[in-house]
């Protein structure tokens, strides 16, 4: 009972929540991989964690957690660009109309194409389906014929692919 | 190297109030919500709950959820333990006063508050270490869990 509880619980929360945990991760890692992990794990560390909830304000305690895996994140060595505090607030304000911000998300999502369209086969499709079309693995199995386990093994090293190429697209842009 | 630092350092400072306070993270929530929204990847939801279902994901669930309760009952465990030696030390009282009730002089009188006062003195140091001990064992598992 206590199992079906917490699992329905973390299901509401991602329904309620991802697009603003995932919106937080974005705006201050600006790398949308590392934004997806970390909008991963802030869910998963809330469920790991749900004990300790006190029941009373879900958002801010999801943000709460957030927010420490983004410093975590800023803090590790290595980090290429942290966020300035005005390039957080500029990014935030300069995607306050919502057609802007369409415009910023398309922009991400031609990014995100470009990128998938740089892998070589059999990357390049599972990326383009998996990450750009959002199409579920077993929706793609059924599609491809290809078996589950191959293509979450190819999910995962298209999505490594794709980092690099993310980073490096980045760095080009200045 | 040192000056982007710098310019680091106000967005990690915002980020730890945020992390730290429930009022700080709500007004870093009402920013991004109003000025920042973005769709997430419609795979983030199927892929936090694959992974919320694997086994390692569970056990630290689990381990947390019976920690809690393992938490409440060593509690209940200290104030029980403490009742104990109360009432142990209270029941050896009235031994000592009978005691002192049947021994008629002064000396007796200075030889059994010595008495007494060695007794009392030896519980409360048995007591003290078993505290200790118990106080040490709740750590050492705390850590296994932070671990």
């Amino acid at each position: 009972m206590r199992k079906i509880n917490a699992e329905a619980a973390l299901e509401q929360w991602i329904d309620n929540y991802q697009n603003l945990i995932f919106s937080i991760c974005f705006q201050l890692t600006n790398d949308y991989f590392d934004a997806q992990d970390l909008a991963q794990e802030t869910f998963l560390s809330a469920y790991k964690n749900m004990s300790a909830f006190d029941g009373k304000n879900e958002r801010a305690w999801l943000c709460k957690i957030a927010t420490n895996k983004c410093l975590d994140y800023l803090k590790a060595a290595g980090r290429r660009q942290i966020p300035t505090e005005d390039q957080f607030l500029i990014s935030c304000r300069d995607t306050s109309p919502a057609p802007e911000r369409d415009v910023m998300e398309k922009e991400l999502r031609q990014e995100l194409y470009d990128c998938c369209m740089q892998l070589k086969s059999p990357y390049k499709e599972v990326a383009l389906d998996y990450f750009y079309h959002e199409i579920s693995i077993g929706e793609m199995a059924a599609k491809t014929g290809k078996n589950v386990k191959t293509l979450q093994t190819q999910v995962y090293r298209a999505k490594a692919m794709l980092k690099k190429q993310y980073r490096k697209e980045d760095l080009w842009n200045g | 190297m040192d000056n982007s630092n710098d310019n680091n350092l106000p967005v990690i400072q915002i980020l730890e109030q945020a992390s730290s306070s429930e009022f700080y993270a709500e007004r870093l929530a009402d920013l991004v919500e109003t000025h920042g929204l973005m769709t997430a990847p419609a795979n983030l939801k199927s892929s936090i709950l694959a992974r919320s279902k694997q086994l390692d994901v569970q056990l630290i669930a689990r381990s947390n959820q019976l920690s809690k309760k393992l938490a409440l009952w060593y509690y209940g465990f200290k104030v029980v333990l403490a009742g104990v030696c109360c009432v142990g030390v209270i029941l050896s009282v009235p031994d000592m006063h009978e005691r002192y009730l049947r021994s008629g002089s002064t000396s007796d009188h200075r030889s059994i508050h010595i008495e007494t006062y060695k007794v009392i003195q030896e519980l409360q140091e048995k007591v003290d270490d078993l505290s200790k001990r118990l106080w040490e064992m709740g750590v050492s598992s705390y850590d296994k869990q932070e671990k």
